[in-house]
């Protein structure tokens, strides 16, 4: 299986791929590593032009390809105080894997290796049996995820970078990541001298972290509100309209599911109209939290921050050192291509109907060899596992074929057995 | 336009037109330490040292010729002690003292003045009227500029989710704007710390001596001072208390917490045997692997890599913040910060 799909990345990299320079710039600054098809990983390279790069990955063919976020005098060295670090741009890596959604609970599995303990669902980080943090996990993309990740990427870029920070469409280099998430870099020579504490700053404003200290003050030991005008900036007017959203659009089970108690979402559907005048004043009041108290109260905000909030992984945008995969290389563990998407391409984008680079190839002879595979979208081209039973050799388009054998649930078999 | 006179560059002596007056009397450095008539100048930089090493403050003198011309010789004469420590005191009680000047000052042209000639920040006005119809003018400052300098200012009072945020720019009160200068004028000054080449000591050598001498005696580094203290554990955060009280109970610790065990205790001066010593009381204790892994972790084995304690904020994200009503706690966002602000408090706050 592997020598099939090393030949299938080859001749991507040989014949299709060719790097946008101006998405790295300045390459011979940058960092590069790859991981090979048995897990190696060879960090420390660096290239002066494209072609080189290319030329390197055609010879290797590495299963995944990255480079770094950061500008090095020496990006070779082998040592991070040699490699003399010059500035990083700002990055942010958005990955359904972070954001909780309902339908992992159908497709995503995890194991623990060391009890071999198992679950459904998004994975904790420890096992919860035996507290390993060796776990292996399985998961899958789907229409829904890849929904959510955009929700969540339209959120970063037009309401935190374009909106609050201003940036322009022209800044910001974005890639679909090949999987079920999206990577941003800001191209911006003031953000990308900031320090990893500074970027913390910015993380907690990305994840509304501080929103319920922001309504809720705490004056010498006592509690009080602070309500704000739907028109404010910052989070102060964004969690003031979310929480008009909520009020106005929740109905009582959907308010008992993000903690309300019976009594308090009862109010609120009751008087609804009321409440949402007192928000909408221009000297607003929020005196239905003393009715309701404040534990509902915050409840309420922490649902609106969830609305607000971009959530993105904080480790990639803290890390001034980190490797972000390479726009234009393949994933390797979907097939999928590292797709740069300028700003007006993203509306139209859909991950599972992109083509695929394996599309030339035709069909592929394989075997499914694991019951947990399930329905999915890949290069336009539809997998579902009732009408590919277990164990039998199936002709599938290549791309879907990719996937399943990079996810490990199937392996390739002889053409002559597919009939 | 900001009109400066003289009083003003004596406040503010790192403004370009305080720079540009010491050269338009052309006094240099070579006169000022080799030549009897500027003694008073000379006399006065060593002061404004001592005032930042002993009181961590610089006193605004009456003469402000002598304010100004004294600021760049006193710089030349940290230069010449060549000590990180004093560097960072001096530069600290100095942007202090601009900071205080200009809260007293209370004057945001002048602020925003400063701001751009020295930083070149590119401030902009905000001009709104506020509910009761008065014209309010607001500072703001682009928001990486603030990201830099307010991530270094502990609090809550910081966060960028509180503050109003418009099209990357940060409005920010006056009173704010010149805490950030602060920490940019500190910025500015340690910047300029090099020895001057081909200067001759003259007049500033038992200066230089003397200062170098109280250095000695009064900077020790931080860790030292810590340890000098003999830190009780009635100073440690309440964070670091739960934990060893859950590692005294022989309970499990998380990854995260047993690390912030070691890389705090070893910043106040702990060895690698009382650290192994101490989590000898658990059930899973094995001393090979404890000691190989605290020894990682103090840098002495693998990379080398000496781990500071998390912060608060990493504390907080593992669930193991205890701070509850802690005062100290609101203020600081470090728990070795903590233990400074405790001590240096004599265990009075609680």
């Amino acid at each position: 299986m592997e020598r099939l799909i090393k030949r299938m990345f080859r001749d991507y990299y040989s014949k299709a791929f060719s790097l946008n320079e101006s998405l790295v710039s300045p390459i011979e600054r940058r960092e590069f590593g790859v991981q090979f098809f048995d897990g190696l990983m060879q960090r420390h390279l660096s290239f002066a032009a494209g072609e080189e790069l290319r030329s390197f990955l055609t010879s290797k063919v590495p299963k995944g390809v990255y480079y770094s976020s950061a500008c090095y005098e020496n990006p070779a060295a082998k040592e991070m105080e040699l490699k003399g670090w010059v500035c990083a741009d700002l990055s942010f890596d958005i990955d359904v894997d972070h954001i909780p959604t309902k339908c992992k609970q159908e497709h995503d599995w995890w194991r623990c290796k060391n009890c071999g303990y198992e679950g459904r669902g998004m994975s904790p980080p420890r096992c919860p049996i035996c507290g390993s943090e060796r776990m292996e996990r399985h998961t899958w993309i789907c229409d829904k995820c890849q929904h959510e990740a955009k929700e969540h990427l339209y959120r970063l870029v037009d309401d935190f970078l374009m909106g609050d920070l201003g940036l322009s469409p022209k800044q910001l280099i974005i890639t679909f990541s090949g999987h079920r998430g999206y990577h941003v870099r800001v191209v911006s020579d003031e953000y990308s001298r900031l320090d990893p504490e500074s970027r913390g700053l910015l993380i907690e404003y990305i994840l509304g972290l501080g929103v319920k200290e922001l309504v809720l003050e705490e004056v010498s030991g006592r509690r009080r509100y602070r309500a704000y005008p739907l028109d404010e900036l910052g989070w102060r007017g964004r969690v003031a309209r979310l929480l008009y959203e909520v009020i106005s659009g929740y109905s009582v089970e959907e308010l008992l599911e993000i903690g309300l108690s019976e009594d308090a979402a009862r109010f609120i559907v009751r008087n609804r109209v009321g409440i949402l005048r007192q928000l909408e004043a221009r000297r607003p009041s929020w005196s239905f939290i003393k009715v309701i108290g404040r534990r509902n109260f915050e409840s309420l905000v922490e649902e609106a921050r969830f609305r607000g909030a971009a959530i993105i992984d904080e480790r990639v945008t803290r890390d001034v050192k980190r490797l972000l995969r390479l726009p234009g290389s393949l994933h390797g563990s979907t097939g999928m291509m590292v797709k740069p998407l300028s700003y007006s391409e993203l509306e139209g984008f859909n991950p599972m109907e992109m083509p695929s680079p394996f599309e030339r190839f035709g069909d592929l002879c394989i075997k499914i060899t694991s019951k947990r595979t399930y329905k999915v979208t890949v290069g336009g081209y539809k997998y579902d596992p009732a009408s590919n039973p277990v164990g039998r050799p199936l002709k599938l388009p290549a791309p879907l074929a990719i996937y399943l054998l990079l996810k490990g649930h199937a392996e390739v078999v002889g053409d002559g057995d597919c009939t | 336009m900001v009109k400066l006179d003289l009083a003003d560059l004596a406040k503010y002596p790192f403004l370009p037109e305080a720079k540009s007056y010491v050269e338009r009397l052309g006094i240099e450095l070579r006169e000022l330490f080799n030549d009897p008539d500027y003694s008073d100048i000379l006399e006065r930089a060593y002061e404004r040292v001592v005032e930042a090493l002993e009181h961590g403050y610089v006193r605004l003198g009456r003469d402000p010729h002598i304010e100004i011309v004294s600021f760049p010789a006193a710089i030349a004469l940290v230069s010449f002690v060549g000590s990180d420590l004093l560097a960072q005191r001096y530069a600290t009680a100095e942007a202090k003292r601009a900071s205080r000047q200009l809260e007293r000052d209370n004057n945001l042209e002048l602020t925003v003045y400063i701001s751009d000639a020295v930083f070149n920040w590119g401030l902009k006005i905000v001009r709104r009227e506020t509910l009761d119809g008065r014209i309010e003018e607001t500072p703001m400052v682009p928001v990486y500029t603030y990201l830099k300098y307010a991530s270094r200012v502990s609090g809550s009072f910081w966060s960028l989710v509180s503050r109003r945020v418009e099209n990357g720019y940060v409005h920010l009160p006056l009173r704010a704007l010149i805490r950030l200068l602060e920490e940019a004028i500190k910025d500015y000054i340690l910047e300029r710390f090099s020895p001057p080449v081909g200067v001759e000591l003259g007049y500033a050598e038992p200066l230089v001596a003397r200062l170098s001498e109280l250095v000695k005696k009064r900077l020790k580094p931080a860790e030292e001072l810590l340890e000098a203290y003999r830190i009780g554990e009635e100073s440690y955060p309440p964070c670091i208390r739960v934990m060893l009280g859950n590692l005294r109970a022989g309970k499990g610790l998380p990854h995260l917490a047993r690390f912030t065990i070691v890389t705090f205790l070893r910043a106040l001066g702990w060895d690698v045997d009382r650290v192994v010593e101490l989590f000898s009381i658990l059930p899973d204790f094995n001393e090979r692997i404890t000691r190989y892994q605290v020894e990682h972790i103090f840098g002495l084995r693998g990379s080398r890599t000496v781990y500071a304690p998390p912060s608060c904020a990493t504390l907080k994200r593992g669930n193991l913040c205890y701070a509850g009503g802690d005062p100290i706690c609101g203020k600081v966002k470090h728990p070795l910060q903590y233990v400074r602000v405790k001590v240096k408090a004599g265990g009075k706050a609680d």
